[in-house]
Formats: structure tokens, sequence, C-alpha cells
């Protein structure tokens, strides 16, 4: 067993980290969101200098951990940019899909876009019809249609699903450590925050909500790489992005107060951007409901395995 | 880029043992065999002839040192090893704690002829051993403990006081004890540990009824014990250091995910198949414990590798949390699955009754060695410190 990530997949984090940062980080999300067309004249330059677009995931262990130790990093200042549909299928970027969708967020940016529909494993191309129209909660949505049916790309749902859940890790990251340094920086009746239990309480379960997601997102990239990910293990993963994060988010807003709510504040800009990828294709309870699925059709990997619904009755 | 593989795959060896120790667990644990605690001295004899066998496989301290009579396995294969005993009952009984940390801290902190007498009786599985830390007024708050031990001539004390919770203080031949011998300075200075026959004059053990069944829980009274100097594992005053190693290796030494894991896929065949509401429910919420215990075993792993290489804060407190709260999870789901009949205890139960003992028993996973609540104090702890960096 090694658990250690490739070093050059670590340097490639370190760069898109300290390249976004010297942009201003999460202030330059902001201004994207003000400006859209920010998007194409800072990042796209920013995201192709950095050479996210020179590998391809499905290429080898190294370059899997470098896309998604990318797009976690990415995911720190949630960089308003399609890096998850552009690598988890390299020249077709693809949006997942459980019907035809109304809106696809930065669908502007990206050519030769295809939806994969989850529900009836059909792909078709996806096309803007429309600018961005800003929302609070889908601030980079684009109106779409569907268009003409074509082939899916390989294993890129397994992978879209994978590399996402790295670039929400690294936004529930960035939570966990703005809440838990206002905990200490904050006092309340004379002393830090972090002195009080319930405050603590609130950190022990942010830690634990970002190590759960940490951990299952190596793993289900281990698998990826060697070919043994299955669809339950990718629901099993994006289930507990979607826990990790809704926990994240709400118990960081908690220890923030109000300030949190504010603006100004980057947890609130990391909540209101991650709620669209939370809810694509869709949410919570449908993917558990798919991971079900998937477990009784195909069964499920453990210490002792639970084994397919039909093999098991036969 | 240079390839540089991570990998969860634990390698061919652990592969085997595992394949091993399942089949000796089939070959020598008769049915509906639920551990020393469930099963009283019965029980007892069984994890004894079990502990017979691992030793002659050369397997019952795989764990230990070479010197010391162990075979120096891999941080994995112990971690293997735990696994399949802890899915499978613990057959080794009480022994586990004399595997996992009484015989380690009589190396790391035992005289010689500590080491002489004890280390070969526990590694033959021939005596077994208790803690005896919790006390009345001390539960979570360990160093609180008020037991005394006073000098009472040269190389010479004397023990009074009480301690509680002491499982498998009944069929136990040695108590691990940790007593007050200087209440002068802080109270973690002034702690220290005996090592004390259970036979002593002086000593009383009446075992506390509760929902855990026999054996669990016990309360110790030690009146005018006598012990000696040759008797205290380390240094006098200096007994927090060796609880803290002790609790670094009993709050990692359980398996308990991998006990939820083998539930769990017992009862996959179990669920309802049909397309009521509640059967969609009860499959979204076995999939989704699936997914959990998959995570806790992930998080224990990880605790397990930083052991041995860079330590992340409050990892192992992270991993106990997650496994203690799965643990119960599970339990009640099982609960859920099998209805009534999860109720019962006799020959028709499904699954050989285990669940009712397994929901029973979960009620006590957030709560021995070491509350949930201290996990998370532990935690934050952790967090705090690297925030105020």
């Amino acid at each position: 067993m090694n658990r250690e990530w490739p070093a050059d997949a670590l340097a490639f984090e370190e760069s898109v980290t300290a390249a976004l940062r010297a942009r201003g980080g999460i202030e330059l999300t902001r201004a994207c969101e003000a400006d859209p067309s920010r998007r194409q004249s800072e990042l796209g330059p920013l995201v192709a200098s950095l050479g996210f677009g020179d590998f391809d995931f499905r290429d080898g262990e190294v370059e899997a951990a470098a896309a998604a130790l990318g797009a976690k990093a990415a995911g720190r200042v949630v960089a308003p940019w399609p890096l998850v549909a552009q690598l988890a299928a390299p020249g077709a970027p693809i949006y997942l899909v459980a019907a035809a969708p109304r809106r696809a967020p930065h669908l502007d940016l990206v050519a030769g876009a295809i939806a994969v529909d989850l529900v009836d494993g059909s792909c078709r191309r996806l096309e803007a019809t429309g600018p961005v129209e800003r929302m609070p909660l889908d601030p980079f949505g684009v109106p779409c249609r569907l268009g003409e049916e074509v082939e899916c790309p390989v294993d890129a749902v397994t992978g879209h699903i994978v590399i996402e859940a790295f670039w929400v890790l690294g936004a529930i990251e960035t939570a966990v450590g703005l809440a838990s340094a206002y905990s200490v920086e904050r006092s309340q009746f004379d002393r830090p925050i972090s002195s009080f239990g319930a405050v603590q309480w609130r950190l022990a379960d942010l830690s634990g909500a970002r190590s759960s997601l940490a951990e299952l997102a190596a793993y289900t990239l281990s698998r990826l790489v060697d070919g043994t990910a299955t669809m339950a293990d990718a629901w099993a993963l994006r289930l507990t992005m979607i826990e990790s994060a809704e926990q994240v988010l709400a118990d960081s807003h908690q220890v923030l107060g109000a300030i949190g709510l504010c603006e100004e504040h980057d947890v609130t800009v990391i909540d209101r951007h991650l709620q669209g990828t939370l809810r694509r294709p869709f949410g919570r309870a449908a993917t558990n409901a798919a991971l079900a699925e998937r477990v009784a059709a195909e069964g499920f990997d453990l210490l002792y395995p639970v084994e397919p619904r039909a093999a098991s009755a036969a | 880029m240079t390839a540089q593989p991570m990998t969860f795959d634990d390698g061919e060896a652990v592969r085997d043992l595992r394949l091993q120790l399942r089949r000796m667990i089939d070959e020598d644990l008769p049915a509906g065999f639920h551990g020393a605690f469930v099963s009283g001295r019965a029980g007892q004899e069984v994890a004894d002839r079990f502990c017979r066998r691992l030793a002659e496989e050369n397997l019952l301290t795989m764990s230990w040192p070479r010197e010391f009579g162990g075979a120096d396995a891999s941080i994995w294969e112990q971690t293997a090893l735990r696994e399949e005993m802890w899915a499978h009952h613990e057959p080794r009984g009480a022994q586990y704690m004399g595997l996992n940390w009484v015989g380690p801290s009589i190396m790391r902190f035992g005289t010689p002829a500590q080491r002489e007498a004890h280390l070969a009786a526990i590694a033959n599985g021939d005596s077994v051993w208790c803690q005896g830390f919790s006390e009345p007024e001390a539960g979570s708050d360990l160093a609180s403990l008020r037991l005394r031990a006073e000098r009472t001539g040269e190389g010479e004390w004397r023990l009074s006081g009480q301690k509680i919770w002491t499982s498998y203080a009944g069929l136990a031949q040695w108590c691990f004890l940790t007593a007050r011998t200087d209440s002068s300075g802080s109270k973690h200075h002034g702690i220290t540990v005996f090592l004390v026959p259970m036979d002593r004059e002086g000593v009383t053990v009446r075992e506390i009824d509760s929902m855990l069944g026999p054996h669990h829980l016990n309360e110790v009274f030690f009146d005018e014990v006598v012990a000696t100097e040759a008797e205290i594992l380390g240094e006098l005053d200096h007994g927090w250091d060796v609880i803290r190693y002790v609790l670094a290796h009993e709050r990692i030494g359980i398996a308990r995910y991998a006990r939820s894991e083998r539930i769990l896929s017992l009862l996959a065949d179990r669920l309802p198949g049909d397309d009521r509401p509640e059967a969609d429910a009860l499959r979204a919420a076995h999939a989704r414990l699936l997914v959990k215990a998959r995570t806790a075993r992930l998080m224990n792993y990880r605790a397990i590798a930083s052991s041995t290489t860079a330590e992340i804060p409050g990892g192992v407190s992270g991993a106990r949390l997650a496994t203690t709260l799965l643990d119960q999870e599970v339990a009640a789901l099982a609960l859920e699955v099998l209805g009534e009949e999860g109720l019962y205890d006799d020959d028709l139960a499904p699954l050989a009754a285990w669940i009712e003992e397994a929901w029973r028993y979960a009620r006590s996973a957030t709560i021995a060695s070491g509350t949930s609540e201290v996990q998370r104090l532990l935690i934050a702890r952790a967090m705090i410190a690297e925030a105020s960096r």
C-alpha cells in the first residue's frame, strides 16, 4: 500500500495554487462573476499556460493524479472555468445531465460540448443558446439545448465524477481553513470562540467531513487508474462529496456567524458557487438511489464484498 | 511525468494471510460463537484454543519484534489480523489486550525481569490481562484517578481504591493498574503503573450487570493490596507516559469497521427486493452505510500509515470517531432490516442471533476507550493548534 501522491502531481498542484493566488484567488472569482468576460481574458490564458490540456487522466496514474490535484487547486478558489468538464474528456468537454438541462455552467467557454444523459445513457451535443445569465446560486449558467446524438467518450462519466470530487474537496478545504482560523481569531465573552465546546464540536465535524472526502476521493481515483472503478464506486464518491460539502458549508457558516454570510467573505462565495455542482445532474437523494441501484447490479467491494443482487439470489 | 504509483492494494502477503485466517476461523470456531464476552467462560475456552492454534501458526504475536518472539509483521499484516479477528467476534478473547498493548508496553517500558516474567506468557496465550484505568470519579478524565499507592517500606507499596468498567476482570490473572503515587504536583504527574496479579490478597472483583452481557463491565476493589517496587512499569510518578502510549495503541487497535463491513455484507441478502417506498428506503440506507464503512476503513488506514510517516492532526481520533458512529448506524440499520426477528437471541433468530448482540454492544461504541466527545475535543484541539501557528 502506498498512499503518497506522485511528486510530479504534487508539483503541478502547487503551481496551479500559486498561479491562481497570484491572480487574486477568490477575488478573481468575484471579479469574473461581476464581469463574465474576464473568464476568457484572464482565466482562459492561465488555464492554457498551466498545461491542463497537456495530459489525459486515462494515460496513467501520474496524469490522473495531476488532473485530480490540479482540479483540487482550482477548486480551492472555486475558479470559474469548466475545468472538470474538460479534464474528464479532453477534446470534447462533457456535462452530466439527467434530462434536457435548461442551463449549463460556462457552456459559452467551450466548443463541442457533449451532454451525457445518466438516465438513458445517450450522448448528445450540448449547445449554448445565449450568454451567461447570472443568478446567485448559478452564477455562470448558460441557456442551452440538446443537439444531435454522438458517440459517448470512454470512461468520461466516472472520470468526471472523480475529478469533480477533487474540485469540491479543494473548495471545502478552503472553507474548513477559514472556519478554524476564524475560531481562534474571534473573541466572544472575553475568550476565543474556539474555547467553547459547541464550537469545537463543529470544528471536529468539519475535519471529519473533509477527511472522509479526501480519503474516498484518493481511493476511487486509484480504482479508476487500475481499471476497477465501477459506477457504484463513482456514486459512492459523489454521495460522500455532497454530504461532506453540505456539512462543511453549514458548519463553516455557523462558526463564522453573520460575517460568513457577507458577500465580502470567501465562504459565501464558495457556498453559492458549489450549489450547482452539488445538484447537477442530481442531488443527494437521487445520488443515493443511483448508488443503491448500482450496488444491486454490480455489488460493492469491501473486506466482505456485497455481491450483485442477481448473483447472490441465484 | 515519472511513475510513482499510489496504490491501496495491501499486497499478496496480506491477501494470503486473510485467506489463512478465514480458513482457521471456519475450521476452529463453533457455529454461533459470539466472542468470549457473550459466551462467558465457555467462550474464553474457545478463545484459549484458538490462541494456541494461532501460536502454532506463528500468528499470535506476529506484530511483535523478533527479539521478543514475534514475526516483525508489517503494519498491513497486523491490520489484516485485527480486521479478521474483530469481524469474527475477536476469537482471541481477552488475549487481544495482552497482544495489542500490554505486551508492547512491557517491551517499551519494562525491566528485563518484567519482560521475562510476562512476555512469554502473553505470547503463549497463558495469561489474561485487564486494564485498571477507569475509576468512579475519573472516567474520560483518566488523570484524575485516585486509587492510592503508599510506600510502606523499602520496596513495598500498599494499593487502596477502586477501579470500574474493567473488562475481563473476572477472567484476568493480571491487572495493568494505574495508581496515584504523588498528589503534590499537576494531575498528570504522580501517576504510576503497577503490574498486579489479580489473585493477590485484597483484590475483589464484582461483576456489573449491563446490557452488554457478562464479563464486559466489572468493579475491582483494592483493599491495602501489597505491591512491590519490581511491579512498577516505567518510572515512578511518570505513568502518564505509559498511559499515552497505551491509549494510542488501544484507540487504533480495534478494527470495529471490519465488523460493520461484515454485518453489512450479510444484511445485503436480507434487504427487501420489492418496490415499496420503505424497501427503497432500506436499500438506500444500506448503500449509504456501505460507503461510510469503506470511508471509515480508509480513515483508519490513513491513521495507521501516518504513524509510520508524517503525523496528521487528530488523525487517530477522526478515524475512531467515524468508526464508532458507523458501528451504531450499522447496528440500528440491521435491526431495522430484520425487524422483530432481530430482537431475538434464540436458535431461530436470523444471522445466528448476532444482530441483537451487535446492537447492544454498539451502544458502548461511542463511550468505551475514549468517548466520542473526547475524540471530538482532541480533533478540535489539533485544528486549533494548527490554526494558531
